[in-house]
C-alpha cells in the first residue's frame, strides 16, 4: 500500500468522524452527549491538520479546544442545566428553514469551490525567502513560531491583550455580588 | 507526491460549516447555540490549514493559531454570560432571554 493510499484512508476515516460528530451535535437530544460528540469532531479535525502538515495546529487543537474550551463547556453545562430531564425541547420553530438555508448556502459554496482556480504557490512578499525554501525541511512549529514572533508579533501581542480583556470580563461577569 | 485532492478538504470544511450553521439556527439552548459555532470556526479553520498546505501559504498556520485564540477568549465570555442569565431566569433558552424587546 502506498503513502498515498494510506493518507487517502486516514482522510475518509478523519472525514467520516468529523460529520458524525457535527451531525452529532446538532441531532442529540441530551446536551452533554452533544459535548461528547463534539470532541470526536475536534479529534478528527486535528487529524487533519496532521494530514496537512500543521503538527503544531493540531497539538494546539487538542489542547485548546478538546483539553480547555470542551471542559470549561461541560462545566457550564454542570452550573446551568438539569441535563437529566428528558422533556427539554431542544430545538426551537425554525428547524426546516434552518435546514434550508443552510443546504442553500452548501450548495452555494461548493459551486464557488468547484469554479475557482486558485493560484498555486502564492507568493507573499514580505515572507523571508531563506524561510520559504527553507520550509520544506524545518519543522512545522519553528515555522509557525518564527511567523508568530517575527513578522506577526502585532497581531499576536494583539491576541494576548484579547485574552486578558476575555478574562477580566469573565470575571466581571460571573461574579456574584455579596448583596444577593 | 500525489495527494487528496484540495477540493475535499475545502468540501469537508464548507459541509462542516453547513451543520454547525444548523445548529446555530435551530438549537434554542445557548450553550448548544455555542457549540454550533465552536463547529463554524473549527470549520473555517480548517480550509485555512488547507489553503496553508496546498497553496503554500503558510500564513494560513498562522491565522488558524490567531483564530483559536480568538475561540477561547470567545468562550469564556460567552459562558459567563450563560451562566449570568442562567442565575436571572432560572434556566438556560435563548427564547428566555428577550428582556430587551419587551
Amino acid at each position: 500500500m502506498s503513502p498515498a493510499d494510506l493518507i487517502a484512508i486516514y482522510f475518509y476515516f478523519f472525514a467520516a468522524l468529523a460529520i458524525l460528530g457535527a451531525l452529532g451535535v446538532v441531532v442529540l437530544r441530551n446536551i452533554f452527549h452533544s459535548v461528547l460528540s463534539m470532541i470526536v469532531c475536534l479529534f478528527a479535525v486535528a487529524g487533519f491538520f496532521v494530514l496537512l502538515n500543521a503538527e503544531f495546529l493540531a497539538a494546539v487543537q487538542v489542547i485548546i479546544y478538546v483539553g480547555a474550551i470542551m471542559v470549561l463547556i461541560i462545566f457550564a453545562i454542570l452550573l446551568s442545566t438539569r441535563i437529566m430531564r428528558r422533556d427539554i425541547v431542544q430545538t426551537n420553530a425554525y428547524v426546516l428553514p434552518g435546514i434550508i438555508v443552510s443546504l442553500a448556502f452548501l450548495v452555494t459554496t461548493f459551486f464557488v469551490i468547484i469554479s475557482t482556480r486558485f493560484v498555486e504557490d502564492y507568493h507573499v512578499p514580505f515572507y523571508p525567502a531563506w524561510l520559504a525554501e527553507a520550509s520544506e525541511k524545518l519543522d512545522n512549529t519553528m515555522i509557525v513560531g518564527w511567523s508568530l514572533m517575527a513578522t506577526y508579533s502585532l497581531p499576536f501581542e494583539i491576541a494576548s491583550i484579547l485574552l486578558l480583556m476575555a478574562l477580566i470580563g469573565g470575571v466581571v461577569l460571573a461574579h456574584r455580588k455579596e448583596d444577593d | 507526491m500525489t495527494d487528496v485532492p484540495m477540493f475535499y478538504y475545502t468540501t469537508l470544511a464548507a459541509l462542516l460549516f453547513s451543520i454547525g450553521a444548523v445548529g446555530v439556527i435551530v438549537k434554542r439552548n445557548p450553550i448548544l447555540i455555542f457549540m454550533s459555532i465552536e463547529l463554524m470556526l473549527n470549520a473555517v479553520n480548517l480550509s485555512f490549514i488547507t489553503y496553508s498546505r496546498y497553496l503554500h501559504f503558510l500564513e494560513g498556520q498562522v491565522y488558524a493559531f490567531l483564530l483559536i485564540t480568538v475561540a477561547a477568549a470567545e468562550v469564556a465570555v460567552g459562558l459567563a454570560i450563560i451562566v449570568a442569565l442562567f442565575r436571572s431566569k432560572r434556566e438556560v433558552d435563548v427564547d428566555a432571554a428577550s428582556l430587551m424587546k419587551e
